[in-house]
C-alpha cells in the first residue's frame, strides 16, 4: 500500500511539475491574433476608451453604430454587443469593463431583445466560444470558469486545464460579410438575408412574463445592480426589428429594472420602420435602419445626458 | 455525483484510504464504509433516491430470506413473485408510467375518445434500471438454488448499492459479486495498478472522445436540415464513438474503480467496433446486460430448444424489451426492432456464433475480408444508432431523410478534425490491444517505464485540458 501511495503521489507531482511547463505555451499562441474580432482582447487590455458602452446581442451590434454617438455627442463610444449572447454574458462583458477601462464609462446602453430577452432562447448564450482563443489573459479563464466550462479550482491550480482546445490548434475562420467589424466595435450589415421574405410580422400575444427565466431574471438584476453600484447611467433600448414590439414589453423590462434605469423604444410610427429595405432580415435593422435607429438614440441620449 | 469530476477526484482517495483502513479491522467494518460511501456518492445527485434504494434493498433482502427458509413452491413462488412485482412495479412507475398514459391517451385520442390524462411529474432516479436488474438476479438466483440468500444485510446493502457500478453497471450477478462482499478482502498493488489504468483509460474515452464528438453531434441532430447527407452520416458514425466512449468508458472507470477496492466485475465491453457480424458485437457490446437478458428471459422463454420460430419469437423479445430498458420511446422500441431484424437472418443461417474468437488473432492486421466485414457491422450499426439519439420517430425520419439524398455523396458540410484525431487514437490502441482486458494492459505489459509514464502523462493531460463541464454520462438516463 506504502509502495503505490508513494508511486502515486510521484506521479502526482511530475504531473504538476510538467503543467507548468505549459506556461509558456498557454501565454505565446498566435490564437488570439487570429482572430477577427478582437474586441474582448481590447477589452482585457485597457485599449478602449469610451465614456458610453454599447452591450447586447446581434441587435446590439447591428441596430447602434457607435461612430455616430460619439460623433454626435462628443464622448467617445465603444459597442460590445456581441452577436448571439445573452445576459449573462452582457453582465460578464461589463464586469470586465467596469474592471479594465480607466475611465469607467459613465452611461451604458443595454440593447434588449423583444421579447425574447428574458425567455429561454437557445441562440442568446453565454459566447464561451469568444473566449477559448483568449486564454491566456485571466479575465478569458475566468469567463469560462462562469460559464461552468471550467472547474474553478482545476483552472487556478493547473495550467493544462486553463487551455482549450481551439487554443492550442487555432484556426482562421473565413471571413463572412456579417462580420463586418467597423473601428467603434459595431457591427452593421450592408446586405440583406436573401432567405427572408420581407413581409411585416403579425402582431403577436402580449408580453407573457410566466415564460421568463428566473436565472435571467437574476443577470438583469445584477446588470442594474452593477451600474447602480458605480453610477453608471442605464439605458435599455429596444431597436426595431420587422415586426409590431410586443406590447407590454417595455413596461416590464422598466418594472424589472426599476427607477435608476431607462426604456427607450424606437419610435413605432415611423415608416421606414415598416419599409424592408431598412432591415437584413425579420429581426435585424441593416445599415441604414441603424443610421436611423441610431440618431433616434442620439436624440434620446441629449435629452438625458444634458 | 459523476466520475469525471473534482467531487469524484476528491471523493475516491478519501474512500480509498478510509476503507482499506477499516478493511483492516474486518469485512463488516470494510462493507459499512463502502455502503455509506455508496449512499453519500448516491445521495450527491438527491438524498430522496437513497431512500429508493434502501426501500428495494430491503425487500429484495426480505424475500429472499423468506425464500430461503421456505420449501413449499406455492410459498417460494410468493416471494420471488412479490420480489419481481416490486422491482418491475417501481421501475414501471418511475421510468414508463409518463410513457404508458401518454400512449393511451393518445389511443383514446385516435379512436374519438379523448381523454384528459396528463403525464405524471416523477423524476427518473439515477441507474433505477442497473440496480432493479442486479437486485432481481438476486432474487431469481436464490429461487433457483444456486445462491444461498445472504445473512449480512450490511454486505447485501453495500452489495446493492456499490457505487462504482451503480448507476450504469455493470450489470453484476449476485452469483460473482455477492461473495465478494462476503469474503476477507486484501489489498492488491498489482491489481491497483490496473485499475488505475483502467480508469485513465474510461476518463480518456468519456471526456476526450466521447464529449468531443458530442459537440458535433448535439449540432448536427439539433438541426439535420443545415447540413448535406455525408456530415449528417458523419454525425452518426461519430454518435457511435460518442456513445462507445460514453459508456465503455464509464465502465472502464467502474470496474477500475472496484479492482482499487479489491473487486472484480465482470466485464462490460471488448472492443465491440471490432466485430465481424451483429451477433459478435452483442456478444462484445454492454455484455452485462445482453447475459442478463439472456439468463433472465430468453432462456426461462425456452431459449432455442422449441425450434426456428420459438428462437425468432424469443429473440424478438429480448431485442424489443431490450430497447424498452434503454428507455420509454418508440425510437428505442424500433431501435430494438432494426436489431432483431438484422440478428435473426444470422440466426437462421446458424451463422450467429461463428466469430467467437478475437479478429485477426495474433495478426496486426486483419484480412481484407475481415475489414470489410467489420466495416459493414459497424456502419449498420451506426445507422441504427441514428434512432437511438433520435428525439422522436420524426426526428429520426428527418435524419435519414437529410442523409440519403445525393449530398451523400458531397464533401460533409462540417468536419471536426480534431475529434476524428482523437477518435484515431482510440481506434489504435483498442486495436493493437484487442486481446488484453482493457486498451492500456498492453503497454504495461510490454512498453519500458519511461514509455509507459509519458503515455499516462499524455492522457492525463489531455483529460484534464478537456474536462470541465459536467456532461453526465449518456446511460444515466436510462
Amino acid at each position: 500500500m506504502k509502495d503505490f501511495l508513494r508511486r502515486l503521489l510521484l506521479f502526482a507531482v511530475g504531473f504538476f511539475l510538467l503543467d507548468k511547463l505549459l506556461i509558456p505555451l498557454r501565454d505565446h499562441s498566435p490564437a488570439p491574433e487570429m482572430e477577427a474580432d478582437r474586441r474582448l482582447e481590447y477589452l482585457f487590455t485597457g485599449q478602449i476608451r469610451a465614456d458610453l458602452l454599447v452591450l447586447g446581442s446581434s441587435r446590439g451590434a447591428r441596430s447602434v453604430i457607435a461612430r455616430l454617438l460619439t460623433d454626435s455627442l462628443g464622448m467617445p463610444a465603444y459597442n460590445l454587443a456581441y452577436p448571439g449572447s445573452g445576459l449573462s454574458f452582457h453582465v460578464y462583458v461589463l464586469e470586465q469593463a467596469l474592471r479594465h477601462l480607466s475611465p469607467r464609462p459613465h452611461t451604458v446602453v443595454l440593447v434588449l431583445d423583444d421579447p425574447m430577452e428574458l425567455f429561454f432562447d437557445p441562440h442568446l448564450a453565454f459566447r464561451s466560444d469568444r473566449l477559448y482563443p483568449l486564454v491566456k489573459y485571466r479575465p478569458a479563464r475566468e469567463g469560462l470558469v462562469v460559464a461552468g466550462e471550467k472547474n474553478a479550482v482545476l483552472s487556478r491550480l493547473l495550467v493544462s486545464h486553463q487551455l482549450t482546445r481551439q487554443y492550442l490548434f487555432p484556426r482562421r475562420i473565413p471571413f463572412n460579410t456579417l462580420d463586418t467589424l467597423l473601428p467603434c466595435g459595431s457591427m452593421p450589415v450592408r446586405t440583406q438575408d436573401p432567405k427572408w421574405d420581407r413581409r411585416y410580422g403579425p402582431t403577436e400575444p402580449p408580453y407573457d412574463p410566466a415564460r421568463e427565466l428566473a436565472p435571467k431574471r437574476r443577470d438583469l438584476e445584477r446588470f442594474v445592480g452593477l451600474c447602480r453600484q458605480h453610477n453608471i447611467r442605464l439605458v435599455m433600448a429596444i431597436p426595431p426589428n420587422f415586426n409590431p414590439p410586443t406590447r407590454g414589453f417595455a413596461e416590464r423590462m422598466q418594472a424589472l429594472a426599476g427607477p435608476t434605469a431607462t426604456v427607450f423604444r424606437y419610435d413605432t410610427s415611423r415608416v421606414p420602420y415598416r419599409d424592408p429595405d431598412f432591415f437584413y432580415d425579420q429581426g435585424h435593422v441593416n445599415a441604414a435602419g441603424a443610421q436611423l435607429f441610431t440618431e433616434e438614440l442620439i436624440g434620446y441620449l441629449k435629452t438625458i445626458l444634458f | 455525483m459523476l466520475f469525471p469530476t473534482l467531487d469524484f477526484a476528491l471523493f475516491l482517495p478519501t474512500v480509498f484510504c478510509l476503507y482499506w483502513f477499516a478493511a483492516g479491522r474486518g469485512v463488516r467494518a470494510g462493507n459499512a464504509l463502502l455502503l455509506a460511501a455508496s449512499y453519500v456518492f448516491y445521495g450527491w445527485w438527491d438524498w430522496r433516491f437513497c431512500a429508493l434504494m434502501l426501500f428495494s434493498t430491503a425487500v429484495d433482502y426480505t424475500a429472499a430470506r423468506w425464500l430461503s427458509g421456505a420449501n413449499n413452491p406455492g410459498h417460494r413462488r410468493l416471494a420471488l413473485g412479490l420480489s419481481i412485482a416490486v422491482n418491475l412495479g417501481l421501475l414501471g412507475f418511475f421510468k414508463y408510467a409518463n410513457f404508458f398514459i401518454e400512449q393511451f391517451a393518445a389511443a383514446f385520442t385516435f379512436l374519438g375518445q379523448p381523454v384528459g390524462w396528463r403525464s405524471l411529474d416523477i423524476i427518473l432516479p439515477v441507474g433505477i434500471s442497473f440496480y432493479t436488474f442486479q437486485t432481481m438476479s438476486y432474487t431469481i438466483d436464490v429461487y433457483r438454488r444456486r445462491l444461498e440468500a445472504s445473512r449480512d444485510p450490511v454486505a447485501f446493502a453495500a452489495y446493492v448499492s456499490f457505487f462504482p457500478q451503480l448507476v450504469a453497471g455493470p450489470i453484476e450477478r449476485a452469483v460473482s459479486l455477492l461473495p465478494q462482499f462476503e469474503a476477507p478482502r486484501r489489498f492488491s498493488y498489482r491489481d491497483s495498478v490496473d485499475g488505475l489504468r483502467q480508469i485513465l483509460w474510461g476518463l480518456f474515452k468519456k471526456v476526450v472522445v466521447a464529449d468531443s464528438c458530442a459537440v458535433f453531434v448535439d449540432d448536427l441532430f439539433a438541426n439535420p436540415a443545415a447540413h448535406n447527407g455525408s456530415a449528417l452520416l458523419l454525425g452518426a458514425v461519430l454518435f457511435a464513438f460518442q456513445v462507445y466512449g460514453d459508456f465503455s468508458g464509464y465502465s472502464d472507470i467502474a470496474i477500475g474503480t472496484a479492482r482499487l477496492f479489491g473487486f472484480t466485475l465482470m466485464r462490460n465491453f471488448a472492443y465491440p467496433f471490432f466485430s465481424r457480424d451483429l451477433a459478435e458485437y452483442w456478444r462484445r457490446w454492454h455484455i452485462s446486460l445482453s447475459t442478463w437478458f439472456r439468463d433472465y428471459v430468453y432462456l426461462p422463454l425456452g431459449g432455442s430448444k422449441g425450434g426456428r420460430w420459438m428462437s425468432i419469437r424469443n429473440v424478438t423479445i429480448v431485442f424489443l424489451v431490450s430497447g424498452l430498458w434503454h428507455g420509454a420511446n418508440w425510437t428505442y422500441i424500433l431501435w430494438g426492432a432494426v436489431h432483431a431484424l438484422l440478428f435473426i437472418p444470422l440466426l437462421l443461417m446458424g451463422s450467429n456464433r461463428v466469430h467467437l474468437d478475437t479478429v485477426a488473432q495474433g495478426r496486426l492486421l486483419p484480412s481484407w475480408k475481415e475489414f470489410r466485414q467489420m466495416s459493414v457491422t459497424f456502419l449498420l450499426l451506426a445507422l441504427s444508432l441514428v434512432l437511438f439519439r433520435a428525439n422522436t420517430l420524426t426526428h429520426a425520419g428527418t435524419y435519414f431523410a437529410g442523409m440519403l439524398d445525393r449530398s451523400l455523396f458531397a464533401a460533409p458540410t462540417a468536419v471536426p478534425e480534431t475529434t476524428l484525431f482523437f477518435i484515431g487514437i482510440l481506434l489504435a490502441f483498442e486495436w493493437v490491444g484487442r486481446e488484453y482486458p482493457h486498451a492500456l494492459a498492453l503497454p504495461a505489459a510490454r512498453w519500458p517505464r519511461p514509455a509507459r509514464w509519458a503515455l499516462y502523462y499524455v492522457l492525463a493531460f489531455s483529460v484534464v485540458l478537456l474536462s470541465g463541464e459536467e456532461k453526465p454520462f449518456i446511460y444515466f438516463q436510462f
